[in-house]
């Protein structure tokens, strides 16, 4: 009976072990043999040769570490100039998961970050919501899109210094946004019909209610940094 | 060649000066660890261009947060918890996990040509020439999981145990060893040619 690995490792850890498993990896050649090859990748992956980093520019990040330090203790002092700016975003990004709730019938696309990132909520006006709870047509579809569209326009630019994670999703939405856009351009040469055109406008509003909460997410992080 | 995981400090005056809101200082701290936690990244990520944009988030962190390192413990482990804090958050993320790479997709024909091309790659850029075994070694890592390289870079290398690993990772220490265990099973079934007869794991029973 040969030692199993996770015994092995302890062995070459030193960790506690067992003495019968000591006593007989000694007298076992296999086991003796796995321990050296053990040892060896080992050695192996901690003599692996270093990455070289890639150049950072330290002095554009670090001026920009200290003009977001700035921005956030100037608005600390002087009330929130971007509040009313903000509560808008917030307010449409709460009316966007209103909107999106009616859109149950058609199977989900790519609409992941609104779930991952949900903003927090907000009041809606009654009537509002009453508003968005019916059935969207295309015409709505399409005005909700431009409005957000608007309003994505209108966010603060996006920070130098971005997460990998954040700009990830960002460009995988907008990736997604410009092939739905590609395909309502050829709609017409392809002879959609109105019902196949709504899906693709309720997955453009999708996705577009989704890179505006990363956007908002994004922007809320660096507000608080 | 200096091992990723050496420890040698900068000299602690340099510390101060970037506290101080130094450039150079930061510039300086840049030189001396870069290439080390660069490689810790790239190590547990597999991938370049994530390695790249963690390695600029994780310094864009040291940059505010330097005030906080209080020099009781190693400057150098400090800036290591952050790199490992944000890569395994990053592997952690929904997006990775949703991610799918192109190499992924590729058909099987063209995979072995990707790997030597990966291969290639990684030992090119590497500030160092590979031995076989370990090109061959940079490779089978490669296709572990990202949790299974993570256990066997930060145990085997970086020397963490499997209590701190199985913390990192949200779990416990038996999950980090058996994490390990199967990682080296997996590595062993990559790196040994068929003909040998590795030795068998068998019951527990003696």
């Amino acid at each position: 009976m040969h030692a199993r690995i996770e015994q092995l490792l302890a062995f070459e850890d030193q960790a506690v072990c067992d003495a019968v498993v000591r006593q007989h990896v000694d007298g076992c050649a296999d086991c003796s043999r796995e321990l050296t090859r053990l040892r060896g990748v080992r050695n192996s992956l901690r003599s692996m040769p270093q990455f070289k980093a890639p150049s950072l520019d330290l002095r554009a990040l670090h001026a920009d570490v200290i003009r977001q330090t700035r921005a956030f203790s100037d608005r600390g002092s002087s009330g929130r100039p971007n509040g009313w700016r903000a509560t808008a975003v917030a307010a449409l990004c709460a009316l966007s998961i209103v909107l999106l709730t009616t859109f149950t019938s058609h199977a989900p696309t790519q609409s992941v970050v609104a779930d991952a990132i949900a903003p927090p909520a907000f009041q809606v006006p009654a009537e509002v919501a009453a508003a968005a709870l019916k059935q969207p047509s295309v015409a709505t579809l399409v005005s909700y899109s431009q409005l957000l569209d608007r309003t994505l326009h209108e966010m603060p630019r996006r920070p130098t210094t971005e997460r990998a994670a954040t700009s990830a999703a960002i460009d995988s939405l907008q990736d997604h946004i410009q092939w739905v856009d590609f395909q309502l351009s050829v709609a017409r040469d392809v002879g959609l019909n109105p019902a196949q055109s709504a899906v693709l406008w309720e997955d453009r509003v999708r996705l577009m209610n989704s890179l505006l909460a990363v956007r908002y997410a994004e922007a809320q992080r660096f507000a608080v940094l | 060649m200096q091992p990723p995981s050496s420890s040698n400090d900068i000299d602690p005056a340099v510390i101060a000066a970037a506290q101080a809101g130094g450039t150079e200082a930061f510039e300086a701290i840049y030189r001396h660890y870069g290439d080390r936690i660069y490689t810790l990244v790239r190590r547990l990520t597999s991938r370049e261009s994530l390695a790249d944009d963690i390695q600029q988030e994780v310094f864009v962190e040291v940059l505010r947060s330097i005030g906080a390192y209080s020099g009781s413990g190693s400057f150098g482990g400090w800036l290591r918890a952050i790199a490992i804090n944000k890569t395994l958050s990053y592997l952690r993320s929904p997006w990775v996990k949703r991610t799918l790479w192109l190499d992924a997709i590729v058909p099987h024909e063209a995979q072995a040509l990707l790997d030597q091309a990966v291969a290639d790659l990684s030992s090119a850029s590497a500030d160092g020439v590979m031995t076989g075994d370990q090109a061959a070694l940079d490779a089978a890592l490669e296709k572990l999981s990202p949790n299974a390289r993570s256990v066997v870079w930060l145990h085997d290398v970086e020397g963490y145990t499997h209590q701190e690993i199985g913390k990192m990772l949200g779990g416990t220490a038996s999950m980090s060893k058996s994490q390990l265990s199967r990682a080296h099973l997996r590595l062993r079934q990559l790196l040994t040619a068929p003909e040998t007869s590795p030795c068998t794991p068998v019951s527990n029973s003696y």
